[in-house]
This record gives C-alpha cells, structure tokens and sequence, in this order.
C-alpha cells in the first residue's frame, strides 16, 4: 500500500481517450497491476490503463496524474472520494458527475468540467471549457451540489440548469447560468452576454462587466451579505482574492429571470 | 487559605447542568453588533424568572467573525434542551433581526446536536426568503426594509455549566462593590463563560425555597443578608457589612473554574474579609467548584 498513486503519460496522445476508470475510489482497492489492466477507450477501441500510463503506488486515495492529459477525457468522473491531482490540461468532462473529494486541475479544462456534479470540490488553475457545471444536452438539471473554482475563465452556458452548488471563475462566456434552477455563480470579472436567461432561483454575482438582460428587473443597490461571506470562505479555502475593493462592497440587484419564476437574482458589484 | 489578607473559605460552589448555545452577532460596527447583544441579554438573569440566562461572552474582531465584521459573541442557557431553541428564536427574532445592519451565526460548530434557529425564522421572509448553501453550511436570507438579514439554519448545543458562585464578604457596600466590579472586569472577555446578572453582580442572593411562603422557590439568602443578623441564623463574620455574589454560567466545568480563579483573585482587595460560596449541601447539583482548590491551580477545582 502507497500514500499515493501516480499515472504518468508514456507518450502524447494522438486520439482522444475516455478514462472514466481515473479516480482514487477505484484506486484505493487496487494493487498496481491491477490499476494498470483497468479498461479506457479510444473511440470503440478498448485500451487498458497501462498501455497509456507507467503505473506507480496501489491502493491510496490520492492519485496524481502527469503528462499533458488534453485529450483525457472524464479524469475523476463520478469520484466519491479521494483526491485526483492532473499536473497540466485535462480533456472533457474532468470531475463529472462527482460526488465527493478533490479533483484539481493544475492546467486548463476541456468544456463539460463538473457537469452534472453533485459534490465535492473541482479546482481548475487555469481555463475551463463550455458548459462548466452544466448539463448534459438534453438533460434537465446540471450540477446538483459541490464548488467548482476556475482560476482562469469559463467558456459558455456556465452552470447551465445548476440546482445547487457554487460556480466561481475569472470571467465567464456568453449565456452563464442558462435555465439555472439554484445555486451561484460568481464572476470576479466580466460575464458575456445573456447571462441568467430562464434563471429560476439561481444568483449570478459579476464584479466586472456584465450587460444586464431585458429579463431581469432594477431592484436596490446594497450589500448582500451572503456575497462578503462566500467570497471570505473563497479566499480562506482556496485563496481566491478580491481585488478591486475587497471582498466587501455594494452591488446592483436585479430580479429575473421575469419569463421565468423571476426569483433569481444577478448582483453586479458597483463601479465596475 | 488567604490572598493579600482576604479569608477564602474552605467551601465550594454547586453548579448545576444547562444546555447552551454561542450566538455570534456581526454588524457594521462594533456598537450595532454590542446593540444587539445587549437586547438580546437584556432580562436574563436567571432561569427562575426569565427563562433563560444569557450574557455576552466577548467581542470579536473582524478577522473572528464569518463574515469578516466586527461581532459580539453571545451565550444563552437554560435548564432543558426542549426550550432553548425556543428562548433562540425568540431573542435572536426580536433582537438580532431587528436590529440594524446585523447577521447572526453559529458560535458551536463543533457540536453535534443542532437547532434549527434560522430555519425556524426564514419564515419572516413570507416566502421572499431564499437561502445559501457555503462552505457545506447553509445560510437564509430573509428580506428586510434595510437590504437582508443573513442568519445560519442551525446552531450548536452544548451542555454547559450554570451556577458557578462565589460570594464577597466586605465591611462596607462600597468595597464588597470596589472588589466586585474588579471581579467582573478580570472574568469579562474571558472565553466560554458569561455573567448573567446586572453588572455581572448580584446583591440578592438567595436560598432554595421559603420558610414563610410554601409556593415560592426562591427567597433571599438571609444568612449572608447583614440587616438579619440578629435574626436569622447568620452566615456572616464579624466586621462584615455588605454581600455582593459572582454568578457563572459557562460552556465547561474548565471555563467556569478558569473565570472563577480571576474573579476571586480580583476580588481580594482591601475592605474585603472573606470569600465564600453558595452550595446546598452538595446534593442538589452535580458539579462542585473548591475555592480553595481553585485558586491552588488543583485540576481545575471541579469535581
């Protein structure tokens, strides 16, 4: 038994391979070898793990994983447990349907990272693709629980019909927090374009720009005290920091959005 | 047993069991947070008339609070479990919600067994409330004239210690008062411990039960009452003119032995005879704090 597992890449990877198998539960009850002969995919094509990966350690919760892993996808998928460090990019889908433990990224994210996560805790270093926290297509709610923070920006349609959880990124793309049920989103920068469209009850929290849609309503400019706390817990658990102003400030409130049941909010820092 | 003169009685103080809980109040400023936690402690001095006995434990810095504000931290206890989330709810509703500017946390996230405060209070909001969930904690934000009263769903209970005691004995009202309010000021900002009475202080000590009226609980302590010597079968030395008692409540039997040690030691200045303690015999309650003892350094002076 090792504290902790290590894949590292044998060779760059010239196709796309889905790697569902990469996550500490599976780890934590497997010796090396048998890590090594777990199944990943290539298309229709079956692969086993050690063909890809030199295999060290067994049986720990912890596993690192190096190399440049943008055409993995789905690192951590479904993980309940544990912590999954990926040293560099990760593909599609890193920490999807999650429930549990750590999945850190120390390099950008294809799109879908966090999708459909329902806890724990996803931390990407640097940029994250389409639909961080979302859903799939076609399903009706994305992430159900946990945080997700991008150091870097976010593609499109971030925490598209989130339910519950935390999103937190740099800046995020156009349509951030489409259809959300519940849940935040915090922008420490600028947002694009339509954010909150169809926003049930969720709160989208920009501190930079952000062009306000026809949806949502002017309610008050004040200090919403359950922003000061998050972004204090941010920058204790992961330090994340304010600037502009620090953590606490006044924000214009909207209710929106209106086409829907208008009970979501999009606070957007003054000054900015 | 003496300190700089002062006589401390071989005697104990007997404590009995609460249940307790630790409000954290944060406002703007330091004042509105201490606005709040004065109504909030206001008239509870003690269980027998109140319901429950609360007094502010400490300030808090801005770095000590949740939410990074300056902030007072409250304790509040009664007797049984069933009826704190009750007394909760009826201060933190009427003196936290209320009050400019404030939002109000758990002080006990430790504890195990919660009480669903905020929960209970989200309905202020009139189905306007949402809520948050941060950091695996969840928050309710209930709309308000002024912008947004945030307050955490459950709190921590704790079974706490209530009735640490002990009495200063002085030839005159102004010293047994002198020697008291050095007492409270050395206990004040001392963690897991409160003093629930005006000042910190009690002149109206009393005994269990009546030896006139059957239906009363409660009376003076009239053999500490000097105006009774003659009468009564007095507890009071010679020389001794005046009476104030030191009353405890705390979170552990360690935290009431600590501000005890203080507060006694505080207490021994010139004018004072003796210090002495209130106990039933030790039959009553179950926790039993040894002046002497305590102010030996003797593993904490409880039993």
């Amino acid at each position: 038994m090792s504290d902790i597992v290590t894949l590292t890449l044998r060779a760059p990877l010239e196709r796309t391979v889905e790697a569902e198998a990469i996550t500490p539960d599976r780890f934590q009850a497997l010796g090396e070898r048998e890590i090594a002969e777990l199944p990943v995919w290539e298309g229709a094509r079956q692969l086993r793990l050690g063909e890809l990966f030199d295999v060290r350690g067994d049986r720990a919760a912890r596993v690192r994983v190096v190399g440049d892993c943008s055409r993995i996808d789905a690192l951590g998928a479904g993980m309940s447990t544990g912590e999954l460090v990926i040293e560099g990019r990760a593909g599609r889908y890193a920490g999807t349907r999650m429930t549990g433990g750590t999945v850190h990224v120390a390099g950008d994210a294809g799109d879908g990272a966090g999708l459909e996560m329902a806890g724990g805790v996803l931390r990407i270093d640097g940029d994250a693709g389409d639909r961080v926290g979302g859903a799939r297509l076609g399903a009706s709610k994305g992430m159900l629980g946990g945080e997700i923070v991008v150091r870097g920006a976010v593609g499109a349609e971030a925490g598209s019909r989130m339910r519950r959880g935390l999103i937190v990124c740099a800046r995020a793309g156009a349509r951030a927090g489409e259809a959300m049920i519940a849940g935040s989103i915090i922008a420490l920068g600028d947002v694009g374009e339509d954010p909150g469209r169809y926003n049930k009850r969720g709160s989208i929290v920009v501190l930079g720009a952000v062009s306000v849609p026809a949806g949502y309503a002017y309610d008050c400019t004040y200090e919403p005290p359950h922003v000061a706390l998050t972004l204090r817990m941010l920058r204790a658990r992961f330090g994340v920091a304010v600037e502009n102003g620090g953590e606490r400030g006044r924000y214009r409130r909207y209710s929106g959005d209106m086409s829907e049941l208008g009970r979501g909010e999009l606070l957007v820092r003054e000054g900015a | 047993m003496e300190i700089r003169g002062v006589t401390i009685v071989d005697t104990f103080a007997e404590a009995f069991g609460m249940r307790g809980a630790r409000v954290v109040i944060t406002a703007h400023t330091l004042e509105w947070a201490r606005t709040s936690a004065l109504s909030m402690t206001g008239f509870s001095t003690s269980v027998i008339g109140c319901k429950v006995e609360a007094g502010i434990e400490r300030t808090l810095a801005p770095d000590e609070t949740p939410d990074g504000r300056p902030g007072v931290s409250v304790l509040l206890f009664t007797m049984d479990s069933a009826s704190l989330p009750t007394r909760l709810i009826e201060r933190i509703g009427q003196t936290v919600l209320t009050c400019p500017t404030t939002a109000c946390f758990d002080g006990l996230p430790g504890e195990t067994e919660r009480l669903p405060v905020g929960r209970a209070l989200r309905v202020f909001g009139d189905g306007f409330q949402s809520s948050k969930v941060i950091a695996g904690l969840r928050y309710w934000r209930i709309p308000v004239m002024e912008g947004e009263f945030l307050v955490q769903e459950d709190f921590g209970k704790v079974k706490g210690v209530g009735g640490g005691n002990f009495l200063i004995l002085a030839e005159s009202a102004e010293a047994a008062l002198r020697a008291a309010e050095g007492a409270v000021d050395a206990v004040r900002e001392l963690p897991g411990v409160i003093l629930p009475f005006p000042g910190g202080i009690v002149r109206s000590g009393s005994k269990v039960g009546s030896k006139r009226y059957k239906n009363l609980i409660a009376t003076t302590n009239d053999a500490y009452a000097p105006t009774l010597r003659a009468l009564t079968a007095t507890d009071l030395p010679d020389g001794v003119n005046a009476v104030l008692e030191i009353v405890l409540d705390g979170v552990d039997e360690a935290s009431i032995s600590a501000a005890m040690r203080a507060g006694i030691d505080a207490a021994c200045q010139p004018g004072v005879r003796a210090i002495t303690a209130g106990n039933y015999g030790g039959k009553l309650g179950p926790y039993h704090f040894h002046l002497q003892k305590i102010m030996r350094g003797d593993a904490g002076g409880g039993s």
